[in-house]
C-alpha cells in the first residue's frame, strides 16, 4: 500500500472510530463517562439508552461519519469535483438513510426542510439578520474528506469545505471551522509533516474560511474559532504528557460542545496536546465529555491522514466496514487514483 | 438617601439600563452594530430596535426579559417580607408570563419551556429521556440571579442558596445555575458598603464553584466548559485590555464570547465589571457593544456595577425607563429598602 492510499484510508477509519466510540459517549461528562462506564472508553461499545445513539449497535457510526462518507462518495462519482449539485445530491441520500439521518442536527434539519420544500415551522427567529444558534458543528463534522480529496492542497481545501457546506450552513462561524478542518486534513496529507503544520494550516483555514465566507454568507455574533484554537493550543502545549489533565482543563476552558467555535478549537486542543498521535487524541475527543462523537469524527480524518492506516487497530477497519456496509477500503483507491490522474493532468499541462 | 437604598436602586438601575440599551443590539457582531445601528461608531445611547432584531417593533428604552424578570421576582420576593422562596419564584414567573410586550419576543427557549411545564402546556418533551439536557444551559438564570444577591447583601452563602431557589425553577441545570450563583454572590459582596473590584471578582468565583458543587446533585444532567474557568479568562482579558477599548471588545466576544449560554455570557459580563472599574455605564457601553447576547450581558454587568457603585448620575435614565415600560422603579427600591431594614 502506497503512503497515499494509507494516509486517505487512515482519515476515514480514524474519522468512522471516533463517531462509533464517541456514539456511547455523547452528551455525557468526563466525570459521568467514568462513574458509568467504569473508567475511560476506549473501545467500540454500544451506547447507553439515555443518549441520542440509544439503538445503535457498537460499531454503527452516526449522523457526523456517515453524511461524510455519503458525501465522499459523490464527489467521488463527480470525479473529484465539489460542487452545490454534489453536496445536494449526498444530503439528499442520507436524509433516505433513516439510521444515520435520525441524529441530524437542528442546523442540517431546518436546511433539509428547505431543500426539499417542507414546511419549516415559523419562529420569532426567522426575521434575525443573524441567526447565532446556526453557528453549529453541523459544517466542520462533515468537510474531513474534503482535505483527502485535496491532499496537499489547503486553499482548495478551503474553497470545497465553503461549497460543500453551504447549502446547510450559510454561516461565517460554521464555515469557519469547516475550514479549520478541511484544510488541516489536507496538509496532514503531505509527506513528511508534523501535527506542528497541520495545526498551523487548520489556523489558516479557519482565518480564510471566515474572510472567504463572510463575502458570501450570512453574519453571525459568536466566539471566533481562530481565536479559540489559539487558546486551545496553549492549553494543549502546557499539558503535554499529561493526557488527563490535558483533556479536563481543554473541556472546562474551551468546552466540546454543539457550536463550532467549541468542537472545532477543541479539535486542535487534543491534538496539541497528544502531539498528534491518533489513538491518543481520538480517546481524548471520545472522554472529553459533550459532543464527542462529532469531535471524534473531525479529527479523526485529521490524525488519521497524519498517521496513516497503520496507526490505528485493524479489527475497527473490519467492523466499521461490516456495520454500515461501507467500503473504505474501495473508496480510499478511487480517491488515489483521482489523485493520480489530477498529478498527470498537472504534469501535462505543464508540458 | 441612605447607602443601602443607593446600592438597590444601583443594581435595579444598572439591570435596566443595560437592558434597554441592549436590546437594539442583540443577535449582531460588533462590526454590524456600529454599521447599521451606532452610524459607524459605537453605540453609546437608547436605539428604535431594528427590525430584524428580536425587539423588533418595541419602543425605544422597553426593557426585555433579563430587567422585566427580575422587576416582578423583587416585587414578589418583596411582598414575602424579602425571602426567597420556590413559590414566589413561580408566581414571578407566570405573571411575567402574561405580559405579551416581554414574553412573546423574549421568552428565552430554557424560560419557556419551564413556563409551558409550570402551567401543565404540552411542551417538546422528545428529549427528556437524555442523560444530559444540552440546551438548558443558558443564561436566563444568570439574567436575574443578581436579585438573589441584593436581597441577601454580605451573606454570599445566603445568596447563592437563594439563587438555587429562585432560577431553578426555569433552569434545572448545573451549569445555568453555577453563573446565576456568580451573579448572585458578586452582587451580595458587592453592595456591601467597602467592597473592592478584586473582592467582587472572588465572590464570583466563590458563588460559580459554591453554585455548582450545590446544584449538581439535585438538577438534572449538564454538560460544558466551566463557568468559574471562563470568568478567570474574561477576568484577564478585562484586566489586560482596560486602556485598548477596540481590543477589549474583539478579546472578549472571540474568546470567551458572549452568547446565549451561561459559561459565555456571565463570564463576560464580570470581564466588564472588571475592565470598567464598576462604573455602571462604562461596563454597560462595553457589554452593548460586545455583539451577541448584548442586552443579557449589560444588564447583569449593570446589575453587579451598580451594587458597586450606586444609582448616582442615573436618575435620568431611571425616569425614562420607568415612563416607557410603565414600571415603578424607585418606589420598588424604597420597598426594598424597608423590607430589608427590617429583616
Amino acid at each position: 500500500m502506497s503512503t497515499r492510499i494509507s494516509k486517505i484510508l487512515g482519515g476515514f477509519l480514524a474519522a468512522a472510530i471516533g463517531d462509533a466510540m464517541g456514539a456511547a459517549t455523547e452528551i455525557r461528562t468526563t466525570e459521568m463517562i467514568k462513574d458509568y462506564f467504569g473508567g475511560y472508553v476506549k473501545e467500540i461499545i454500544n451506547p447507553p439508552e439515555d443518549t441520542w445513539a440509544h439503538g445503535t449497535k457498537a460499531g454503527m457510526v452516526t449522523d457526523d461519519f456517515s453524511i461524510s462518507f455519503f458525501s465522499a462518495e459523490e464527489i467521488c462519482k463527480a470525479g473529484g469535483q465539489v460542487t452545490e449539485e454534489v453536496a445536494l445530491k449526498a444530503l439528499m441520500r442520507w436524509s433516505e438513510a433513516p439510521q444515520y439521518s435520525r441524529f441530524c442536527g437542528p442546523t442540517t434539519l431546518n436546511a433539509l426542510k428547505r431543500i426539499k420544500g417542507e414546511e419549516v415551522p415559523k419562529t420569532k427567529h426567522d426575521r434575525l439578520l443573524c441567526v447565532n444558534s446556526r453557528a453549529s458543528n453541523g459544517a466542520p463534522m462533515k468537510v474531513g474528506s474534503i482535505g483527502l480529496f485535496n491532499a496537499g492542497d489547503v486553499d482548495k481545501a478551503i474553497d470545497d469545505a465553503i461549497i460543500l457546506c453551504k447549502i446547510t450552513h450559510d454561516n461565517t462561524t460554521a464555515l469557519s471551522g469547516a475550514a479549520a478542518i478541511a484544510a488541516a486534513t489536507a496538509r496532514a496529507m503531505d509527506d513528511r509533516v508534523s501535527w506542528c503544520e497541520v495545526v498551523q494550516a487548520g489556523i489558516y483555514g479557519a482565518r480564510e474560511g471566515f474572510e472567504r465566507a463572510k463575502l458570501i454568507a450570512r453574519p453571525v455574533a459568536t466566539a471566533s474559532v481562530e481565536r479559540r484554537i489559539n487558546l486551545a493550543v496553549e492549553v494543549g502545549m502546557r499539558n503535554q504528557g499529561d493526557w488527563e489533565k490535558a483533556m479536563v482543563e481543554l473541556s472546562q476552558i474551551i468546552g466540546g460542545g454543539l457550536p463550532a467555535a467549541e468542537a472545532v478549537p477543541a479539535a486542535f486542543g487534543y491534538i496539541v496536546a497528544c502531539e498528534g498521535d491518533p489513538m491518543q487524541t481520538l480517546y481524548m475527543a471520545v472522554n472529553a465529555g459533550d459532543d464527542t462523537d462529532t469531535v471524534g469524527c473531525m479529527v479523526g480524518y485529521i490524525v488519521g491522514a497524519l498517521g496513516g492506516i497503520d496507526k490505528l487497530p485493524m479489527k475497527y477497519l473490519y467492523k466499521i466496514e461490516q456495520m454500515n456496509g461501507f467500503d473504505l477500503q474501495g473508496i480510499s483507491k478511487s480517491i488515489d487514483n483521482l489523485l493520480d490522474k489530477r498529478e498527470s493532468n498537472e504534469i501535462g499541462g505543464k508540458i | 438617601m441612605t447607602i443601602l437604598f443607593d446600592r438597590i436602586l444601583g443594581a435595579m438601575a444598572g439591570c435596566a439600563i443595560g437592558d434597554a440599551m441592549g436590546s437594539p443590539t442583540e443577535t449582531r457582531p460588533t462590526y454590524l452594530i456600529k454599521e447599521h445601528i451606532g452610524g459607524g461608531d459605537y453605540v453609546r445611547d437608547y436605539h428604535t430596535p431594528l427590525p430584524d432584531t428580536l425587539s423588533a417593533g418595541s419602543p425605544k428604552g422597553l426593557v426585555t426579559d433579563d430587567f422585566s424578570v427580575s422587576y416582578l421576582s423583587l416585587k414578589q420576593f418583596a411582598q414575602q417580607g424579602g425571602e426567597i422562596t420556590k413559590e414566589a419564584a413561580i408566581a414571578a414567573m407566570l405573571e411575567w408570563s402574561t405580559y405579551d410586550r416581554y414574553y412573546i419576543s423574549h421568552s428565552g427557549p430554557t424560560s419557556k419551556k419551564s413556563i409551558a411545564k409550570l402551567k401543565g402546556e404540552p411542551y417538546d418533551s422528545k428529549d427528556d429521556y437524555t442523560v444530559t439536557d444540552i440546551y438548558a444551559s443558558t443564561n436566563g438564570a444568570g439574567m436575574k440571579a443578581w436579585c438573589a444577591g441584593i436581597l441577601n447583601i454580605g451573606d454570599l452563602d445566603k445568596a447563592i442558596d437563594d439563587a438555587i431557589v429562585m432560577c431553578k425553577v426555569t433552569h434545572d441545570n448545573a451549569i445555568a445555575l453555577s453563573a446565576g450563583c456568580a451573579v448572585a454572590a458578586a452582587t451580595a459582596y458587592a453592595a456591601t458598603k467597602n467592597s473592592t473590584i478584586a473582592g467582587v471578582v472572588k465572590a464570583g468565583l466563590y458563588g460559580a464553584r459554591e453554585g455548582y458543587n450545590k446544584s449538581l446533585p439535585i438538577t438534572r444532567g449538564s454538560v460544558g466548559a466551566s463557568v468559574e474557568e471562563r470568568i478567570k479568562l474574561a477576568v484577564s482579558i478585562g484586566l489586560n485590555y482596560s486602556n485598548d477599548f477596540d481590543r477589549l471588545l474583539l478579546e472578549m466576544s472571540d474568546i470567551v464570547g458572549t452568547g446565549l449560554n451561561a459559561n459565555e455570557a456571565i463570564p463576560a459580563a464580570f470581564g466588564f465589571l472588571v475592565a470598567a472599574q464598576g462604573k455602571v455605564m462604562d461596563s454597560i457601553i462595553m457589554s452593548i457593544n460586545v455583539g451577541a447576547d448584548t442586552d443579557t450581558v449589560a444588564a447583569i454587568a449593570g446589575a453587579m456595577c451598580g451594587a458597586y457603585s450606586g444609582a448616582e448620575g442615573l436618575d435620568s435614565h431611571i425616569e425614562f425607563i420607568s415612563e416607557v415600560n410603565d414600571f415603578e422603579i424607585v418606589e420598588l427600591a424604597r420597598t426594598l429598602e424597608s423590607v430589608l431594614s427590617a429583616k
